[in-house]
């Protein structure tokens, strides 16, 4: 490893990076900076412009505005083959006419390295990923798992002099308790590794439980990058607060601003919520009042309603509770207690005690 | 009873399929001097005589040639055009695909008689190159469609995670794009092979004595003579091409061959 680089360097920088399709703009000036070694996942629906985003920094797509760095050097105009990526994708594109020693072997025969430096660096890759017996298999020969784990060895043995690493969506083919496990897998490959990692995904669970930050995507926009508790507790946008986690939405009115804290009143109550994103508004201001279902507490006490539909869940239960003045509220209870006390159409009282609400104005 | 009637249908189209081969397969075996049906006597002589007879001999290796250098020719042009059209697009590009994919629009007379207005012109009517490139105009459609289902058969990202390893298009082309391709390409040589080993009614057009192929010399011999060497020769090409098929089918798979593999996804 060059030990020219400062502890902090910046492993990717996007400085106002846009691409457009015809008339269709796909991504618009995008700003992002990540630290070395950090673990930054782009997450938005279908559509929202992260693969865009991602292909770019790949440089499988040219950037129509702004500039892309990696390792602080300027790569917008770069081609793919000398940008130093490794580059997983979702269907594992490992090379059908070659075992798995070959496949991880590619990037290194590609850079000329000798062969008996690429045998050893192969060897040490694939134990890496625990498929040492495995290097003499065909990738037809194996499971999705171990595909993946070949592509990750792959993608991990160039030892990507800028310490970039792409994942393209790389779970949504494989099955549940297999996700799970390659997820905790990789993320302690990466921290072993320290080596930066991007990751594409419109799984929130996946984002959440493995980044460091996550810059949340919609229409063409990174609307906020954050770690996941801030991008959980303290969504900057509605789309944030409506797209990560679930929430019930209330009509609310702007009430008064108190330092970095808001008053907002909805349903007949006052809430407490973060200033920023009210910026400007009058008192008396329409505001949609964001409450996680976690933070609602179902009981004797506080707003009345019915219960209209219950989602058995096992462990706990989802609850949609009709509520005269509030409307439409989600909230979460324990499994138990949904089937003894709140079958359909039971009334219900909702205490707001606990509340970390967020408002935004409408 | 649906079933035995079902049965009785297949098999009376295989017979109506196989009939014309197989009666002149069945002659080839006749003692006598004349190509007749059902065959008297058991005799292996026509056999011999074919194997033996001075411009069937000139006509297989003619054939021979011509048809490796056709499918060469054919298979080379035809990657090229077949990546060109699956990967760029460019003015003339529809044009271009449905000419080269619908060959059966032009009869093969048709080719042959232009080749040898335009070879004469030349003053090249009588030689190899007239033949060669006139068997490239009638197999490159088959290669084409056999290069252009392999081509559309490969995931791209393959070639995407080549190039962000760090291998730059060339090597890409020769590492990946090329042994992915490999079963089409040897398909398609193969497909072009037979087809310009079998073709007549072109050659007839462009073939001199020096340069005949199998067919012509077959078309000469029999109106000359009407004696089973002409089924003799009929049915060793039919072991021939059956040998061929049945080897390339072992290595290659003849779904992939005949291009009726799924295309991409």
């Amino acid at each position: 490893m060059p030990g020219t680089e400062g502890v902090n360097a910046e492993a990717l920088r996007l400085d106002g990076v846009g691409k457009s399709f015809g008339a269709i703009t796909a991504l618009h000036e995008a700003w992002l900076r990540v630290a070395d070694g950090e673990f930054v996942t782009l997450l938005g629906p279908s559509g929202c412009g992260k693969t865009t985003l991602l292909n770019l920094i790949a440089g499988f797509l040219e950037a129509d505005a702004g500039e892309i760095f990696i390792g602080g050097k300027l790569v917008t105009q770069l081609p793919v083959w000398e940008r130093d990526l490794g580059m997983v994708f979702q269907s594992y594109a490992l090379f059908p006419h070659m075992d798995v020693a070959r496949n991880v072997g590619y990037g290194l025969r590609a850079r000329g390295v000798s062969k008996s430096e690429e045998a050893t660096r192969v060897a040490d890759a694939l134990a890496l990923v625990r498929l040492s017996p495995l290097a003499g298999r065909r990738p037809k020969e194996l499971s999705g798992g171990q595909q993946q784990r070949v592509a990750l060895a792959r993608a991990l043995v160039i030892r990507p002099r800028l310490l970039l690493l792409l994942l393209d969506e790389p779970f949504s083919a494989l099955d549940r308790n297999l996700r799970a496990e390659m997820q905790i897998e990789l993320k302690d490959i990466q921290r072993r590794l320290g080596v930066t990692t991007i990751f594409v995904t419109h799984d929130q669970g996946e984002a959440m439980s493995m980044s460091d930050r996550v810059a949340v995507m919609s229409e063409g926009r990174i609307l906020q990058v954050d770690t996941p508790e801030g991008i959980y507790r303290r969504p900057a946008h509605p789309f944030v607060a409506s797209f990560v986690g679930d929430a019930t939405v209330l009509s609310g009115r702007f009430r008064a601003r108190d330092g970095a804290m808001a008053a907002v009143e909805a349903a007949g109550l006052t809430f407490t919520v973060p200033a920023a994103p009210l910026d400007g508004l009058a008192e008396g201001a329409a505001v949609s009042v964001y409450l996680r279902p976690e933070h609602l507490v179902a009981g004797e006490e506080g707003l009345a309603g019915t219960v209209t539909s219950r989602a058995y869940l096992g462990d706990r239960a989802e609850l949609v509770v009709d509520s005269p003045e509030a409307g439409r509220i989600l909230l979460r209870v324990p499994g138990v207690e949904a089937l003894t006390r709140w079958p359909t159409g039971a009334p219900i009282r909702i205490s707001f005690a606990g509340v970390e609400a967020v408002a935004f104005p409408m | 009873m649906t079933a035995i009637a079902f049965r009785m249908l297949v098999a009376a189209l295989l017979g109506f399929v196989l009939l014309p081969a197989v009666v002149a397969c069945t002659a080839a075996f006749d003692s006598r001097a004349i190509i007749a049906f059902p065959p008297e006597a058991f005799s292996l002589r026509w056999f011999v005589r074919a194997l033996n007879y001075e411009d069937f001999r000139i006509g297989f290796a003619n054939s021979l040639f011509v048809a490796v250098i056709a499918s060469t020719l054919s298979v080379v042009i035809g990657s090229g055009v077949a990546y060109a059209i699956d990967r760029y697009s460019f003015r003339g590009k529809v044009l271009l695909e449905s000419l080269l994919l619908a060959p059966l629009a032009i009869p093969h007379f048709t080719i042959g008689l232009g080749a040898l207005i335009v070879a004469a012109q030349i003053g090249q009517s009588r030689g190899w190159p007239v033949v060669v490139l006139t068997h490239v105009v009638l197999v490159l459609p088959f290669v084409l469609r056999s290069l252009y289902v392999s081509l559309r058969n490969i995931d791209p990202r393959l070639e995407l995670a080549a190039l962000s390893l760090g291998a730059r298009p060339g090597r890409v082309i020769l590492t990946v794009t090329l042994p992915a391709l490999a079963p089409g390409l040897a398909g398609g040589w193969l497909f072009a092979a037979i087809l310009s080993f079998n073709e007549f009614t072109a050659s007839l057009f462009v073939t001199a004595q020096r340069t005949q192929t199998l067919p012509v010399a077959m078309y000469n011999y029999v109106r000359e003579y009407a004696d089973p060497s002409m089924a003799a020769i009929s049915a060793l090409y039919i072991l021939l091409t059956t040998l061929v098929l049945v080897i390339a089918n072992r290595f290659l798979g003849l779904g992939r061959i005949l291009g009726t593999e799924d295309a991409r996804h």
